[in-house]
């Protein structure tokens, strides 16, 4: 008997979804060569190699997703679709999403995980560094001008169908298999840690030992996110080597010093700091810059040359033109031009912070922070996880970071959380979450690349029928297309006097009828 | 043997359901609270939160109609009408007394519908809802087959008793020439 190649490959997916996930990395798979490659020949990486292991943010994985969640668009001090600007013109769209999963109700009290909610600053465009980027910090703007990314690599992975793996900050997933005669292709799904899909730009890798006639074999490259396979088949991939780039910090700014042509002698002040150049030697396409702090240089660093063709994703270059020193950073501007009649273009800022992947966030000591990276080397906006478990009785509320947003438990019934709310700093509250059928306060809030397209793939379906459940109880709609329980069904209880009658009334219409039909016969 | 008027039979059928029908929905109204939208087969859910109802009059009308199942009391009025009619049209032949009481057993027939029917609350003002009441118990379509059954061997009858007492035949008209 042959079986669909479609339903041979589903089978296989459930099988597989059973399985444990495995990452290890045994002595053998080490002495396998790790080859990343660069965009063409002799163009160099861009991200240097981590030689640290920072663990990615917890419930990173497809399976941690929420579950069944309740859908809010936004709230007015949530802003949607939010256009800010940079020094070039350009008007990228930020929005604020938030995310809560793995919620839980226990002992009548609303239990959210550590990890499991989420603030994340989510953009609909790659964030970049050296232009003036406005970025969202939780209602205020910030200036986004540095970032320093590295490439992780992690060797002997094994993905189970279905399953997924975190390697830097991003999340593989084994998708698909799909088989044509004996032949068969695996599908890879790449996104970041905070749910950004890489296939928009990318597209999907599929690998396939099986149809080389149509894919590229076992190795897969999407910029810095590379991957050798040694085996794969329906139930899992193995691979010896697998890269993900990690936003291991990104620079913001809130104040600028300065942005334009600058020559030798200039200075800037930046409480008890001043900025000052040294020298400018156009022609050699540099200049010197000196940090000053109670009298004493403490920082003197050569910017330049610039080197226009690795812009401004490769490590080198870009800090070859950028200077930091505590609070202080600026750089080189290569926009329009780094150098015009004997002077440099500039661009100087004062309190600066820095976000690191898997700190605390400064702001709120209860949040860690992950910047979240894309293989271009720009920016996906940056996520902010509780630290510990949340634990919320009726009655209570917790703040998200800085008080940026609340999360409401008005009434738990048993396992059911029949009211529950989120509000923005300014007090406007979202409609009521829960209901009779709810048991969580798993939530996707926002519009952006995350909560507004990417996510839906993977609980779209629920989160619609979620809502439309709950607007059915809303508007006490919820039993009119099954319900009618109507007088003239149930009036009838079984063998009452006027059943018997009817009865009786049937019994002799059918014998009068027969007695007329039978008078007939004989008259013929 | 006496040919049934089939042709009027239908049309009278037709012209009771519909009548039936139209006589429903010009009784119909909107309830305006959930008792009286019991009666006609209206539920909480046919109510918002606030308590506003949320069907159109037509709307409500059809639900009401199809939850309590008045297809079935509408097919009964009709073939109790048809009855009626044949028993009229063939009563000069089948005896007058006989007619009489076909005639009547199919209005009562007719009404015995109409008491199970969402009419049954406006019937129950002149004393027909009594009807309604032993009848409640019933399944309408049990009523419909029943009906069915006794106009069925109404027909038959009055029919067999017409054919045994054949009218003589009318005399010639004179035919004058001019």
């Amino acid at each position: 008997m042959r079986h669909h190649p479609f339903a041979r490959a589903a089978a296989a997916i459930l099988i597989a979804a059973a399985a444990p996930i495995c990452v290890t990395a045994p002595a053998a798979a080490d002495d396998a060569p790790v080859v990343l490659r660069p965009a063409k020949p002799g163009m160099p990486l861009a991200h240097p190699i981590a030689t640290n292991d920072i663990p990615p943010p917890p419930l990173s994985l497809i399976a941690d997703r929420p579950v069944r969640p309740a859908y809010v668009p936004g709230l007015p001090g949530l802003p949607q679709n939010r256009m800010v600007t940079d020094d070039f013109g350009r008007k990228p769209p930020k929005f604020d999403a938030i995310f809560i999963r793995k919620s839980r109700v226990e002992n009548g009290v609303v239990v959210i995980p550590a990890g499991g909610l989420v603030y994340h600053e989510d953009t609909w465009g790659g964030e970049v560094a050296l232009r003036g980027e406005q970025i969202p910090m939780l209602g205020r703007l910030s200036t986004y001008v540095d970032y320093d990314m590295t490439t992780v690599i992690k060797k002997d992975v094994t993905i189970p169908a279905g399953q997924s793996v975190v390697v830097g900050g991003q999340v593989y997933q084994y998708y698909a298999t799909v088989v044509h005669n004996k032949t068969a292709n695996h599908t890879l799904h790449v996104k970041t840690i905070a749910g950004t899909d890489w296939e928009w730009a990318f597209g999907s890798p599929v690998l396939s030992p099986t149809q080389t006639g149509w894919w590229s074999g076992m190795q897969f490259a999407q910029l810095y996110n590379q991957g050798k396979a040694r085996e794969v088949t329906r139930e899992k991939m193995v691979f010896d080597w697998l890269s993900g780039v990690r936003m291991d910090r990104i620079v913001l700014a809130d104040e600028k010093l300065y942005a334009g042509l600058a020559g030798a002698g200039d200075e800037w002040k930046a409480g008890n700091r001043t900025v000052k150049v040294a020298t400018v030697d156009a022609t050699a396409g540099t200049v010197s810059i000196e940090v000053i702090e109670d009298g004493k240089p403490v920082l003197t660093k050569t910017l330049g040359p610039v080197r226009n063709e690795l812009l401004i994703e490769d490590n080198d270059a870009r800090k070859a033109l950028v200077f930091e020193h505590g609070d202080v950073i600026g750089f080189l501007s290569p926009w329009p031009e780094p150098f015009k009649d004997g002077k440099a273009n500039l661009k100087i800022y004062a309190k600066a912070f820095s976000l690191r992947y898997g700190d605390t966030y400064a702001g709120d000591t209860r949040f860690a922070v992950y910047p979240v990276g894309c293989p271009t080397g720009h920016n996906f906006g940056f996520m902010l996880t509780n630290k510990e478990e949340i634990r919320i009785k009726p009655g209570e509320t917790v703040k998200g970071p800085e008080g940026y947003f609340t999360i409401a438990v008005e009434r738990i019934d048993g396992d059911t959380v029949m009211a529950w709310h989120v509000a923005d700093r300014q007090g406007n509250r979202s409609v009521n979450l829960g209901g009779p059928t709810i048991t969580n306060v798993d939530l996707v809030l926002g519009q952006g690349r995350v909560a507004g397209q990417a996510i839906l793939k993977d609980v779209g379906r629920q989160m619609l029928e979620r809502t439309y459940t709950n607007m059915q109880q809303a508007t006490g709609t919820a039993a009119s297309a099954a319900s009618p329980t109507v007088r003239a069904a149930a009036a009838g209880s079984f063998l009452s006097p006027g059943l018997l009658a009817a009865l009786g009334v049937f019994g002799l219409g059918v014998g009068a009828i027969g007695y007329e039909i039978g008078r007939r016969r004989k008259s013929l | 043997m006496t040919t049934i008027p089939t042709r009027a039979m239908a049309l009278s059928f037709l012209g009771g359901a519909l009548g039936y029908m139209a006589l429903s929905y010009l009784t119909f109204k909107v309830p305006a609270t959930a008792e009286e939208a019991e009666l006609c087969g209206f539920v909480d859910g046919d109510f918002s939160a606030s308590g506003q109802f949320l069907h159109a009059p037509l709307d409500a009308w059809w639900i009401s109609f199809t939850r309590l199942q008045e297809y079935w009391t509408t097919i009964s009025v009709g073939l109790a009408v048809a009855f009626v009619v044949f028993a009229l049209i063939v009563g000069r032949r089948a005896g007058g007394r006989t007619v009489a009481g076909g005639a009547i057993g199919g209005g009562a027939l007719a009404l015995s519908a109409l008491c199970v029917s969402c009419l049954a609350p406006a019937l129950s003002v002149v004393g027909l809802g009594i009807a309604g009441t032993l009848l409640a118990g019933v399944p309408k379509w049990l009523i419909t087959v029943n009906i069915l059954l006794l106009t069925g061997w109404g027909v038959l009858f009055l029919s067999r008793r017409a054919d045994a007492c054949p009218l003589p035949a009318r005399p010639p008209q004179s035919v004058t020439a001019s």
